[in-house]
């Protein structure tokens, strides 16, 4: 069995792992077995049968199951399985496109303020409304908002320049944090300061089914448009001169995946809160194991994504009473596991 | 009608100083035309405004007599493969998705590459005898493999004319040759090629057509030996050489000591 | 190899498939187990369970009132008590586990509360000022209910403001059946209130006491007068010197050493015990009145504490303890000890000796 492992570690790092069959087969199949096993976690005891029974009642109503059993399932873990999916397979995917398109591995989803301008909108509304369902939207647009503000600033200084582009979304996403320090100035500290600042660390503790189909749509239709890009990726990721030369309308290709990464994460970021570092290892590590080729790269990053950020809110729900922000444990499990990486094997990173 | 004409082209980085004026060129088919002129002088500038990845301030550039101002990219990118004088890398695509990335211009915009282009892709791989490299990441082999892994992307591409910016700059001497020797191969297949070089010996070697650029603009455009003259290398190098007889059709430029 | 045509079908596939998904999940109202229906104070209709027995609540307002009104029905704390909190809580409740609530930004496990099966859980809900506000609790009300299933979310006015107390009190009781017990604290809060709002009525404005209240471990906090956490200065006839802008809705503003020695307070109310352990011995508070005549007061602070934080129930000891303080003479004829000693007994559930008494009041600088 060690032997199997050591071998498996060896295949794994292996620096020509293009057609590696016992890859793709586990890429595809933890997903799918995490996903089902997630239903049987949860601090309220549930056991296999249950569950099944539970969803099978659905089907057939005369199966009887008891009301706690069904509202645990379809209301409280169905929710945050599908949130975490959703969630953990959207900002890894919006990672790995921007990584290709910035030709640069140490790019993440936040980096032209989506994220910022998204706990902006939330701000604003956790002061001034209060209705979840309205956090989740202006949480959306404003995301949508700030990244649109970067994109005409960095072309009406310096049209068609990467680094134009990078700088102009750090301002922006610094002015939209400063705007967010000020929404949290003017909160009252005992109830929406709490409010905010909880938000803002990323949590799918209340997430509800509405708010899951609500962004399904964004995100599917985003990952489904930058997959069928997959070829026209590979060239940009090479260069823009290349890539031009190759006959690609660079700044039209780049328009459109930034649009789609950004409505992507927008979505994400509006029903979970700020969630860092998903979408920066994941698609290093999809890297390590398929490389580069975007054909390959964005499903896998979608399957690790996906059974990552589950794992961790599986994690996160059973081993505490009282819910840690998802934020924090993915900083705090991805960085040990990030930096181990990086040591490991630094010159087949890329 | 020429396979590209460049009329009166004139371009300015920043509106005001010209990096180069009043060019005037025509390939045709079979040709290899070699740009020779000091650092500075505007040659990659000019073979950049060649498939449109800057534009000109004045004057036109037709292939196939049309207006490139008027076509797109993409049709753009049919015609003309381009070589860069550099590479960064940063992904390490395996050698056979680098090459497959010259068959983008014929895909349409959602398409993938289909059984034909794969085919190409794999033809262009053995033409150039890196078949057996196919699996292994191009950043990982030497300068002059990789330099063939591009030569096979551009040839998938399979256009009628190839820019290569000082395609022998990074090379040993050994691999200085075999560039020329595929240049020439590629010329007789009936690709144009234009490049730019450092180097009046490799035009006396590859080429049939020079242009000698200084001071912005073209002095002079003729065959290497009524170019490559011990008045023109120093009028443009300011350098002596002298110019050898070495065999009936190889002549030599060979800088010396005054 | 086109891929392309799967993947849009797949696509499609998900899109409706999550739509379906939805459609199958929504239950509608899953209300298992129930009796009676009743109108919470959101004015929802939920059916309950006849009798409650177990409870469960979500912030610390409902989870005190629960305390004062029917302990042995609450399952939970929602916070952990600090050993002096619990001082003078009975042993048989010094033990409940503390289950985290949603209050203040936290988030507490669904999971833990629906596997403790309380009968209902009480959620709090802001006054209806407002149709925004009235929207919001709404759907904040609907959200927890569907995460509950089949155990009932009853809505309880949080009205922060003494005065208006009353018809919580009474809604819970009723829905617990402890009718009698919330008749009794209504009456006693009315009683108290009256008792001061007697006397207070005839002071002269220009007789009030000027106090300050101050928050924070080093007192540079405050509250303007009409803010509802310093509420009981203004009911008890005193003169807030605070005058500062009202933070958000209970921010504490801050304020610098030199606005409080402006304003002079001959009184300082605090709840913080840092503060009031450090203050005589601080020389930049030397030169103000209330130092000077040592008429500084640390609210006590178990089971609550009676001046603010939370803002509900807790307060209403408090009424008489702030007027005794402001107006010693005015109220030498209140009985604070007999009405300290009754309070806790009927609604803390822990029987106070005289001696236990006395040491609270000197303890609060009395």
């Amino acid at each position: 069995m060690l032997l199997g492992i050591k071998n498996l570690k060896k295949r794994l790092f292996a620096v020509n792992i293009t057609r590696n069959w016992s890859v793709n087969i586990i890429l595809i199949s933890f997903p799918i077995i995490l996903f089902f096993m997630s239903f049987l976690i949860g601090i309220y005891p549930l056991g296999p049968v249950e569950v099944i029974t539970t969803i099978l009642a659905k089907f057939f109503p005369t199966i009887h199951v008891s009301s706690l059993a069904a509202t645990i399932v379809w209301n409280i873990r169905l929710p945050r399985i599908m949130a975490a999916v959703l969630v953990g397979a959207a900002l890894s995917v919006a990672g790995a496109a921007f990584q290709g398109i910035f030709k640069n591995p140490l790019v993440s989803p936040d980096i032209l303020g989506v994220s910022s301008g998204a706990g902006f909108g939330a701000a604003i509304a956790i002061l001034f409304v209060g209705i979840p369902l309205i956090t989740q939207v202006s949480a959306f647009t404003w995301g949508l908002i700030a990244v649109t503000i970067t994109y005409i600033t960095a072309r009406s200084i310096r049209n068609s320049e990467i680094l134009v582009m990078v700088l102009s979304g750090m301002a922006i996403g610094a002015f939209f944090t400063a705007l967010i320090s000020i929404c949290k100035y003017m909160a009252d500290p005992y109830a929406k300061l709490p409010q905010i600042v909880y938000w803002l660390m990323g949590s799918l503790a209340s997430v509800t089914n509405e708010q899951v189909l609500i962004i399904s749509f964004p995100i599917i239709i985003g990952i489904t448009i930058l997959f069928l890009l997959r070829w026209k990726l590979n060239v940009l990721a090479m260069g823009d001169e290349e890539s031009k030369s190759l006959g690609i309308e660079t700044g039209k290709l780049r328009f459109i995946v930034i649009a789609c990464c950004t409505m992507i994460t927008a979505a994400a970021v509006s029903v979970s809160g700020i969630i860092g570092w998903v979408g920066l290892i994941i698609p290093h590590i999809s890297r390590i194991l398929v490389g580069p080729d975007h054909n390959k790269l964005l499903p896998a990053t979608v399957c690790l994504g996906a059974s990552f950020l589950l794992l961790i809110d599986n994690i996160s729900r059973t081993i505490l009473i009282t819910e840690v922000p998802i934020g924090i444990l993915t900083a705090l499990i991805g960085v040990p596991f990030f930096l181990y990486l990086l040591r490991r094997g630094y010159s087949e990173w890329v | 009608m020429s396979l590209l004409e460049i009329k009166n082209a004139t371009f300015s980085y920043d509106g005001h100083q010209n990096t180069f004026e009043n060019i005037n060129l025509n390939v045709d088919v079979g040709d290899v035309v070699c740009i020779l002129g000091p650092n500075g002088c505007g040659k990659t500038t000019l073979i950049k405004c060649l498939n449109k990845l800057l534009e000109l301030k004045e004057g036109n550039i037709y292939i196939n007599g049309k207006d490139i101002k008027n076509i797109k990219q993409r049709e753009i990118a049919r015609n003309i493969g381009y070589i860069p004088q550099n590479h960064v890398s940063t992904f390490a695509f395996t050698v056979f998705d680098v090459v497959l990335m010259g068959r983008t211009p014929h895909f349409d915009f959602l398409e993938s590459p289909g059984k034909k282009d794969y085919q190409i892709t794999e033809e262009a791989l053995k033409k150039f005898g890196i078949y057996h490299l196919k699996d292994k990441p191009y950043t990982s082999l030497s300068g002059g493999e990789q330099q063939l892994v591009f030569f096979a992307r551009v040839i998938s591409q399979q256009p009628r004319i190839l820019i290569l910016d000082e395609p022998t700059s990074h090379l040993d001497f050994g691999n200085q040759l075999k560039t020329l020797d595929v240049i020439s191969k590629l010329a007789s297949d009936g690709i144009s090629i234009i490049m730019t070089t450092h180097f009046p010996d490799h035009a006396f070697i590859s080429s049939n057509k020079v242009a000698l650029m200084k001071d912005r603009t073209f002095l002079a455009i003729d065959t290497p030996e009524k170019i490559i003259t011990k008045e023109n290398m120093e009028k443009v190098y300011g350098i002596h050489v002298k110019i050898v007889d070495i065999c009936p059709d190889r002549k030599s430029c060979v800088p010396i000591r005054p | 190899m086109n891929n392309n045509y799967l993947v849009l079908i797949i696509a499609i596939f998900l899109i409706i498939g999550s739509g379906l998904g939805y459609y199958l999940t929504e239950n509608g109202s899953i209300f298992g187990k129930g009796n009676i229906n009743i109108t919470d104070m959101a004015n929802r209709t939920v059916t309950i369970s006849s009798p409650v027995n177990n409870v469960l609540t979500t912030d610390p307002t409902t989870m005190m009132l629960v305390y004062m009104l029917a302990p042995n029905k609450l399952l939970a704390f929602n916070y952990q008590m600090t050993p002096e909190e619990l001082s003078f809580i009975p042993d048989k409740y010094k033990n409940l586990p503390s289950v985290g609530g949603w209050y203040g930004g936290q988030s507490g496990s669904y999971e833990e509360f629906i596997e403790m099966e309380p009968d209902l859980i009480f959620e709090s809900v802001t006054p209806q000022d407002s149709a925004t506000q009235h929207t919001a609790s709404l759907s904040v009300l609907q959200g927890m209910q569907q995460k509950f299933g089949s155990i009932p979310v009853v809505g309880v006015v949080d009205t922060s403001n003494i005065t208006s107390l009353n018809p919580s009190i009474l809604f819970m009781g009723k829905i617990m059946g402890s009718e009698y017990k919330a008749n009794q604290l209504v009456a006693f809060n009315n009683k108290v209130q009256k008792e001061v709002t007697d006397v207070v009525s005839t002071i002269p404005e220009s007789q009030r006491v000027t106090v300050y209240y101050a928050e924070g471990s080093d007192g540079l906090q405050t509250e303007p007068p009409g803010s509802v956490h310093a509420q009981l200065i203004d009911f008890c006839g005193g003169r807030n010197v605070a005058d500062v802008q009202l933070n958000g809705a209970s921010g504490e503003t801050a304020v610098s050493m030199e606005q409080v020695l402006k304003w002079n307070p001959e009184v300082i109310i605090t709840t913080d015990p840092t503060f009031y352990a450090n203050v005589y011995n601080n020389s930049e508070w030397n030169g103000i009145s209330a130092v000077k005549n040592k008429r500084i007061y640390l609210s006590p602070q178990s089971p609550f504490k009676w001046f603010d934080r939370p803002t509900g129930a807790n307060m209403i000891i408090g009424i008489p303890w702030v007027a005794k303080i402001l107006y010693p003479d005015k109220f030498k004829n209140l009985d604070l000890v007999s009405q300290v000693k009754e309070f806790y007994s009927d609604f803390y559930n822990y029987q106070l000796s005289n001696n236990d008494v006395n040491n609270i009041l000197n303890n609060s600088g009395m």
